[in-house]
């Protein structure tokens, strides 16, 4: 293969790599990068053939004047539909594809790979999902290649070299370690480099497709399938974090609702909080926390454990409704992170303790349940009727989603008697209104039930994790949580297989990259600069009186801390970026301390070498003189007597001659010394 | 053979270019993504900046860790471009070699290894010219490279300590101004030498020189005949360079000495090669007559390193009279 051929071959194939990403943004039509990668294929083939007819200039410039029409007609319409990006990208295509079929001179080579770059920042900048990561390495892989050849061809055509004896030098391995090295120092570039303007992208958290679909089930007014919908989708509501609890319930009240009207239930009435921090919520003694990064579900709900006794959100307006539900006032537009402080069983006592005459209401309560609630709560203390009535629905009624849409004039009637199966808000429903036709004060309480636990620790609960509950009014226990969905319909904690485990795996990274990449800004930033410097601080302190071998102690041990810090699940986004450069900076450091540190002396090495001796037992006071300590040694360490013996010799030279140690003499005590101190540790 | 390493000096950086290019690509992205906020492009940024700095360390890695080791050849000529053959090892335990370049001169004419791998060596050759006769150090070996991605043109040398005696030019055959004067003495001796005039022919024996051996005789006679030629006492040059000329004043005059010590230098080995016994005399030095290649090294390296000296009156005289005579000094070149 020839130089050209090879530089041919390497400019096709990142031209091809190039553009990969645009249909997927939506950004160039499929038709157009099919067309353009079939060109490039069939220019492929053309070198494979060995072919030496290419596009004459002439040929590319009578092309570039016939595309003109089109160009400006491309323009029409991208103009018509309010962007030019496409018309542009049409043009890039078409101009490296002519570009790539007329390659005469060296430099025609470089134009072709600028348009290659062009072709590749417009797909970098249109690309939002977490896969462009991927395609980034790749294509710098092959930009690396393509420099490397470049530079190793343009050398040996430069001796005289034709063809061939390029294809011996091995530069794959390296190319492998500079991509990964690349990576690896861009990451701190990434988080250093200043950011003047707000991110390109700002709802982070929403896996960069824009996850914007409402979440219904906290919404002012519920309608009896709402939720049935919601729990056939795999999309992440929340991650929870507990910290200091035992077991838990993994229950998340996400709004209570009081009236219900013609098949749907409207909330209950909130008040709101001064923005002032944490807000009680119960007297419970607090046993551990939760801390919760909820998605932006398009709704105002603040899904809460049901044990929190208080919660801190930071200074945004919250409101607290009568069953002790929290709602924001703006709906969050990206992931919101929030703290809990979560008692050891559920609280009972909401904000309103005594139930209103909305938890009474009998609206929506036909005479046949009103019988049936008398049949089957029967007499007795409320607590056992409503036992009784959550048991006989586990007992006598079949989950299933498949109700959705077909609960007719009055969907619990139906569901009651006619279908005797539906999904949690049915069953909830139904109860509720069952117990306040026996007089027991109750209402609906929506939210989540359930997550998957993670590997690193923590859970995810999912929209499917969507449930409904009842919440009863005892006397003496205040209000208390009843559900009569059955227990195969209740999603349920636990841990995953295989591939909940990939799928786990691959939530952590969307959210990660959207979170710390696509919309990593000046905030974030400050924060980490700010802890980095307090990190720098500290580690300065540290090694500011260490010689070299403690501080590579102290540095491996400040990355090791930083490792693990960076691998804890309780380490915030911010935490670990911090963590991460704090440890790439404790080496930095350590590498200075070695590089600056003072080069060795032979008086240090003979102090050094006094030291070993006295702690291997050997009695030295400080008028031992070198000769002294020279025959003591050879004495009492006879294996040692050479190596120290050499020490000796070069501190009196140096002590008493005035003669400093040059680099090979160095060496030589560097080496005299270890020996010593081997023999030293082997004698005593 | 001489190790020439020891330690190395950097030499700077050169951008290409290309490198020149990506520079400016890289500043056009970090534009973009500062002006946009894309965080996308900021990836596009780190990883072209970080791409730079691997480049950097890779390239500075690349010329450290190397051992030169050069042997000049013996006949080195001033003007006269000579092959020094050199190995390069490399030291690097982790890393290979690539695209080194490797001259002795900062801006010389490099000579090309694409690979060396770890703790690899390679040998080859390195076209030198010295200009001026005497004593060379060949003080530094420059190693630069283009690696890894052609950005940035790299260079370190090391230290060599290699010394070369670099004999004087010699002057193209027919060039040569100054021209012996006839030799005075009897002609040539009735005895076996290397002279022009045949002696006898005898059988060959153990011992002669092949060189001698008459091969049309031998052939007819089917027995190694062997030429004995006569000595040629005629055949001795007596080169008298009056260097007693003092510190040489200006350009041209130490131009003109060193002109006439190639002169010598030329007559000297021409004269050799033609079988001449030749003698080299000076103020400060005399070798006398013989022939042969030690002989021919004896007074290049005496012509290497000639000096001016004081003037002196008397003017220098040849061992034998008789033989031809190259009279060269600074003020007047004769032949007398």
């Amino acid at each position: 293969m020839t130089f050209g051929t090879e530089k041919r071959r390497l400019l096709a194939l990142l031209a091809m790599l190039a553009p990969l990403p645009l249909p997927f943004n939506e950004v160039l039509g499929w038709g157009w990068l099919l067309g353009y990668e079939a060109g490039l294929l069939l220019y492929l083939l053309r070198i494979g053939r060995g072919a030496e007819q290419w596009l004459s200039i002439t040929a590319a410039n009578v092309l570039a004047i016939a595309y003109l029409p089109f160009l400006l007609f491309d323009l029409g319409v991208g103009r018509q539909s309010g962007t030019l990006v496409a018309p542009v990208l049409h043009l890039g295509l078409f101009a490296v594809t002519v570009k790539l079929f007329s390659l005469r001179r060296e430099r025609d080579k470089w134009h072709a790979a600028f348009g290659i770059f062009f072709l590749f920042l417009a797909a970098m900048a249109t690309s939002v999902h977490l896969s462009v990561a991927l395609y980034l390495l790749v294509f710098v892989l092959l930009a690396l290649l393509l420099f490397s050849r470049f530079a190793l061809l343009h050398l040996l055509g430069a001796f005289g070299h034709r063809g061939g004896e390029a294809l011996r030098v091995p530069l794959a391995a390296f190319l492998a370690a500079s991509t990964i090295a690349t990576a690896v120092v861009a990451v701190p570039l990434f988080a250093l480099l200043p950011r003047v303007q707000r991110p390109y992208i700002t709802g982070y958290g929403v896996g960069g497709a824009g996850q914007t679909s409402a979440m219904s089930g906290f919404s002012d007014e519920v309608t009896l399938d709402s939720i049935g919908s919601i729990r056939s989708s795999r999309q992440r509501a929340m991650r929870v974090e507990y910290e200091g609890t035992g077991a838990h319930e993994m229950r998340f009240k996400g709004g209570t609702y009081e009236r219900y009207r013609d098949g749907a239930w409207q909330k209950a009435p909130a008040w709101l909080e001064p923005p002032r921090g944490p807000v009680r919520l119960a007297p419970e003694q607090a046993v551990g926390e939760a801390r919760i990064w909820l998605e932006p579900l398009g709704a105002f709900g603040l899904p809460l454990p049901v044990e929190t006794v208080q919660v801190d959100v930071g200074r945004r307006p919250l409101t607290v409704d009568a069953g002790g539900a929290v709602r924001l006032r703006r709906r969050p537009d990206q992931v919101l992170q929030y703290t809990a402080e979560v008692a050891a069983s559920p609280v009972s006592v909401a904000r309103q303790p005594e139930p209103g005459s909305a938890a009474l209401d009998l609206t929506g309560l036909s005479p046949r349940m009103a019988t049936l609630a008398r049949e089957v709560g029967g007499n007795g203390p409320p607590a056992e009727q409503a036992a009784r009535l959550e048991r006989y629905f586990a007992e006598n009624y079949e989950y299933t989603l498949d109700l959705v849409g077909t609960g007719g004039a009055d969907p619990l009637e139906d569901f009651l008697f006619t279908q005797r199966r539906g999904h949690c808000e049915y069953f909830a429903s139904a109860m509720v209104l069952l117990l306040r036709s026996q007089g027991i004060p109750a209402r609906l309480a929506v939210g989540f039930l359930g997550g998957e636990r993670t590997p690193l620790g923590y859970y995810i609960v999912r929209q499917s994790n969507a449930h409904a509950w009842v919440e009863a009014w005892l006397p003496g226990d205040g209000w208390r949580i009843f559900d009569p969905t059955p227990p195969a319909g209740r999603p349920a904690a636990g841990e995953q297989g295989l591939l909940g485990l990939a799928e786990q795996l691959y939530d952590t990274m969307v959210f990660q990259w959207d979170r710390y990449v696509l919309t990593y800004d000046i905030d974030d930033q400050v924060a980490v600069v700010g802890s980095l410097l307090r990190g720098w601080r500290d580690l300065w302190e540290r090694f500011r009186q260490a010689d070299g071998a403690t501080a590579v102690a102290e540095a491996a041990e400040a990355v090791d801390i930083a490792t693990e810090a960076a691998a804890s699940p309780n380490a915030g986004g911010e935490a670990r970026i911090t963590w991460l450069l704090a440890g790439l900076a404790a080496l930095g450091g350590a590498w200075l301390v070695l590089r600056l540190r003072r080069p060795l002396t032979a008086t240090r090495a003979y102090d050094e070498l006094r030291r070993h001796l006295a702690r291997a037992g050997l009695a030295l006071t400080p008028a031992t003189g070198p000769l002294a300590l020279e025959r003591q040694a050879a004495r009492r360490f006879p294996a040692a007597a050479v190596p120290a013996a050499r020490v000796v010799q070069l501190y009196v030279a140096e002590s008493f001659g005035g003669r400093a140690v040059d680099d090979p003499e160095r060496h030589e005590l560097r080496e005299a010394l270890a020996a010593a101190r081997r023999e030293l540790r082997r004698t005593s | 053979m001489r190790t020439l390493r020891r330690r190395v000096v950097p030499e700077g950086i050169r951008i290409t270019k290309v490198g020149l290019w990506y520079v400016l690509l890289t500043v056009f992205t970090g534009i973009a993504a500062t002006n946009t906020g894309n965080n996308a492009l900021y990836m596009v940024f780190s990883m072209m900046l970080a791409s730079l700095v691997v480049s950097g360390i890779a390239s500075r890695h690349n010329v450290r860790a190397l051992e030169l080791e050069v042997e000049p050849p013996r006949e080195v000529y001033a003007k006269s471009p000579f092959h020094l053959r050199f190995r390069l090892r490399s030291r690097g335990v982790m890393l290979p070699r690539w695209f080194l370049l490797l001259s002795l001169e900062k801006r010389g004419q490099p000579m090309l290894v694409p690979y060396l791998p770890r703790r690899g060596s390679t040998r080859g050759e390195l076209e030198v010219l010295v200009p001026r006769r005497g004593r060379h150090q060949l003080e530094w070996g420059h190693v630069s490279s283009l690696f890894p991605f052609g950005f940035f043109r790299k260079g370190a040398r090391h230290r060599l300590e290699a010394e070369v005696l670099v004999f004087p030019e010699i002057f193209p055959s027919g060039t040569r101004r100054a021209e012996p004067t006839a030799p005075t003495g009897r002609g040539p001796a009735r005895r076996s030498a290397w002279g022009h005039d045949l002696h006898t022919l005898r059988e060959f024996r153990q011992g002669d020189d092949p060189r001698g051996i008459h091969w049309k005789q031998s052939a007819r006679t089917g027995e190694l005949v062997y030429i004995e030629r006569e000595v040629e006492t005629g055949h001795r040059l007596s080169i008298l360079f009056d260097n007693g000329v003092g510190p040489l004043v200006g350009e041209t005059a130490a131009e003109r000495f060193e002109s006439l010590v190639s002169e010598a230098a030329t007559a000297a080995v021409e004269h050799l090669g033609r079988g001449f016994h030749v003698e080299l005399v000076t103020r400060d030095r005399r070798l006398g007559f013989a022939t042969g290649q030690r002989q021919k090294l004896a007074i290049l390296e005496a012509l290497a390193l000639l000096e001016p000296v004081a003037p002196a009156a008397e003017p220098l005289q040849p061992s034998d009279s008789r033989a031809a005579l190259l009279r060269l000094a600074l003020e007047h070149e004769v032949a007398a």
